[in-house]
């Protein structure tokens, strides 16, 4: 049995060592509890971790890095991998709950399940006003915001726009005497009158089975005047509107390169810069392979226009969202903070960065000089989110399988819309 | 009493003697007990893991449904499944001609090799190159060298009238159900050919000289050296051969991953890119899990008909 004294030795022996402890330990700024640090006048310090995959504006902003870590003292570790990895990870890292990363880049598709189900991120405007810190919500597209919201709760801070935008080869145009569509029937009739096959082609289409078709057609969905859902949230998936939508796009693959069902965004991307096709329907975080002259044989001699009509047109987005679990929040949101800001906007902007900032977008110097922000301000003031719900790529896979059918001639425009009417109704049933 | 000491005798004499007969056996087994143990363990544990769990529905990415024991529930839903089917159709297809083109010509390669003396080594060195390459790595040199814009392959087929608006595949070879298979089936075939050659090489380099005297003094033709001679000693490669290569190929995923991804519209979508996609897209571990089990049994299955029948009576004996 240990004596009154013995125990008192212990107790200050275990005192100091952890106390020493706590001295050396790196950060000093812990996290756990976000109500409390607020009165804390200790800056951010430490160490984080970030996962992400790399797009041409993610690989310029890991340029910038050093720069924060000037300011700030904060050191940053870039996990850099494949989009499916990395989604995996987050995934493993969000169900463990071992905060192995501090922040990940995320799209808005993936909160259903990281919000709702896994309940694994920071609900990053609360924990920023509980930290006393003014994040600037009120400078994104409330419907921005609302990608990156659930049930209101705004969970991740937008990076970067993935707007969809017609691309146009302003030469091909002018030299066909023609204008950029207003209309699909201008459209479809523009691209059949510039293909030109193999010199250029008319157009191309994201035809991949996945996203990739499914965010090429459902444009022209909302364009012919459809729609995934009616009012009470039944898909109507196979009504005239649909079928039309999904005999466009046939209509587009005779005057695109052979291989479109099988063109993902990468690809397509790839055929507009090298200069095979005319007009392509493009995502705006596609821009940067545009504008560098070692992948682009169109630089200044494109632009972006609206997708014809007055519809709705898709996107997506990416955004910093923050690992409920990560051990060092404060340098965590000091990050998303400057990553998110205006400044670090208008440093991505010249190398084709979409921003998000609306102030950015709009700003009349950096538009005389960045065209592209013209049109992407216009397509956001009416893009929206397809599809928000937990089975969001049960959803997809099924749809864009069907419409994959339909691009290679296995089922025609109707059996292709029935065929995935009657998976969604199913899809939805189980949930 | 006398009786009980006598029935007991011989019992107790009998214990020892079965452990001074088996002294040798009992003290070997105690020496491998703890590796087989840590065996058992290592792998008995995940197995037994994975086949529990493939009774469960139970989603990874929403714990707070947890797992609900449902039976065969995940089974009879797979047998249900028209594209689980649909992608172990793609699975064997794959299987059946890529084994049969790799063995078919793997064979002629290695005959012709035995009759090389000068410069082997390097050739079967160059000839190993696809097969040390990486599956992904592969596939992805094949899908450009197969892309309708870039690909040296899509345009030589072009200018020899295999593609295009009148040839053979309209149109593009990954974008067209048919051509895409047969582009994966040519892709293994590529990587794997090697080394199918290289196991029936040594094969060839293994088989005793006397049958092949024999036969040339009763004046065998070369057919029938090859039919009658050559291939029933070389029964134990070929098992060899073949059973390492088509376990492998029902695994095939990440050849078809890089190049078509499963698509057009499935038509290239295989079991284990299946399982893959339910598994780490949909983050279904219950159904994953109960695909594992049917492809692994159905693996195993198949390699052991294949070993009785190429086998033979030796290995059935």
């Amino acid at each position: 049995m240990s004596s009154p004294t013995s125990l008192v030795r212990v107790t200050i022996v275990a005192t100091a060592i952890g106390l020493i402890a706590a001295a050396c330990s790196s950060g000093g700024s812990d996290s756990s509890s976000p109500s409390g640090a607020s009165g804390s006048a200790a800056a951010p310090s430490g160490e984080i971790t970030f996962l992400v995959s790399s797009t041409p504006t993610v690989d310029n902003l890991i340029k910038l890095i050093p720069d924060f870590t000037a300011q700030t003292g904060i050191k940053v570790n870039v996990a850099n991998i494949d989009y499916d990895a990395m989604t995996q990870k987050e995934t493993l890292d969000l169900r463990s709950k071992t905060g192995q990363y501090d922040a990940f880049w995320v799209e808005g598709t993936f909160l259903p399940r990281y919000v709702g189900q896994l309940n694994g991120l920071e609900p990053i405007a609360e924990y920023a006003t509980s930290q006393g810190v003014d994040l600037p919500t009120s400078d994104l597209a409330s419907t921005l915001v609302d990608n990156f919201s659930v049930d209101g709760t705004l969970y991740a801070m937008p990076f970067e726009n993935t707007l969809m935008m017609s691309a146009v080869r302003d030469d091909i145009y002018q030299q066909g005497g023609l204008q950029p569509a207003t209309t699909l029937p201008d459209y479809l009739s523009n691209v059949q009158a510039l293909n030109d096959p193999p010199t250029v082609y008319g157009t191309e289409i994201m035809g991949q089975q996945g996203e990739p078709v499914f965010y090429e057609w459902v444009n022209w969905l909302w364009g012919e005047g459809g729609d995934l859902f009616d009012s009470a949230g039944t898909p109507t998936l196979d009504t005239p509107e649909a079928i039309k939508a999904t005999d466009d796009l046939l209509t587009l693959a005779k005057s695109a390169p052979a291989g479109v069902a099988n063109y993902s965004w990468d690809q397509a991307a790839t055929s507009f810069a090298t200069g095979q096709v005319s007009t392509a329907v493009l995502f705006s975080d596609q821009t940067p392979g545009l504008l560098d002259p070692s992948n682009s044989k169109v630089i200044g001699k494109w632009s972006y226009v609206p997708f014809p009509g007055d519809k709705a047109t898709a996107f997506g987005g990416y955004a910093w969202a923050m690992n409920a679990s990560s051990s060092n929040k404060p340098a965590t949101l000091a990050f998303i903070k400057w990553a998110t800001s205006a400044e670090v906007s208008k440093q991505l902007v010249p190398d084709g960065s979409s921003p998000p900032q609306t102030s950015v977008q709009t700003d009349a110097t950096l538009q005389a000089k960045y065209p592209w922000l013209k049109a992407e301000a216009e397509a956001s003031s009416r893009a929206i989110v397809p599809i928000k719900n937990t089975a969001y790529f049960d959803l997809v896979d099924a749809l864009s399988t069907d419409l994959n059918a339909a691009l290679t001639g296995s089922m025609t425009p109707d059996e292709a819309m029935a065929d995935a009417q009657s998976k969604w109704e199913e899809i939805l049933a189980s949930q | 009493m006398n009786q009980i000491l006598k029935r007991g005798a011989p019992a107790r004499s009998g214990r020892r003697s079965f452990v001074a007969r088996h002294k040798e056996a009992l003290s070997g087994l105690a020496f491998i007990a703890p590796a087989a143990g840590f065996l058992i363990i290592v792998m008995g544990y995940p197995i037994v893991y994975l086949v529990l769990h493939s009774f469960n529905k139970e989603n990874f990415a929403n714990p707070d449904a947890g797992a609900t024991f449902i039976g065969l529930g995940n089974y009879a839903s797979l047998l249900q499944n028209h594209e689980f089917w649909q992608s172990t159709r793609t699975t064997a297809l794959i299987v059946v001609f890529a084994v049969a083109l790799e063995f078919l010509l793997g064979l002629l390669l290695a005959l012709l090799l035995q009759r090389v003396l000068a410069g082997r080594r390097v050739l079967i060195a160059l000839m190993l190159i696809p097969s040390m390459m990486m599956p992904i790595a592969v596939g992805l040199m094949w899908r450009y060298m197969l892309d309708d814009t870039y690909g040296m392959v899509s345009y030589y087929l072009s200018r020899l009238g295999l593609t295009g608006t009148d040839g053979l595949v309209k149109g593009s070879i990954l974008g067209t159900s048919h051509s895409a298979l047969a582009a994966i089936v040519v892709t293994d075939v590529w990587e794997w050919t090697p080394f199918m050659a290289l196991i029936l090489l040594a094969g060839l380099q293994s088989l005793p000289t006397d049958p092949f005297e024999a036969a040339a003094v009763d004046g065998a033709s070369l057919w029938q050296e090859f039919r009658h001679v050559t291939m029933p000693l070389l029964r134990p490669a070929v098992t060899v051969a073949l059973l390492i290569r088509i376990a492998d190929a029902m695994r095939i995923l990440d050849i078809v991953f890089s190049m078509t991804n499963g698509g057009p519209a499935n038509a290239t979508q295989t079991t284990q890119l299946y399982t893959y996609r339910t598994g780490f897209e949909q983050f279904n571990i219950g159904l994953a899990f109960a695909q594992v089990v049917l492809v692994v049994s159905a693996t195993i299955v198949v390699c052991a008909l294949i070993f009785r029948q190429v086998a033979g009576d030796r290995v059935a004996r």
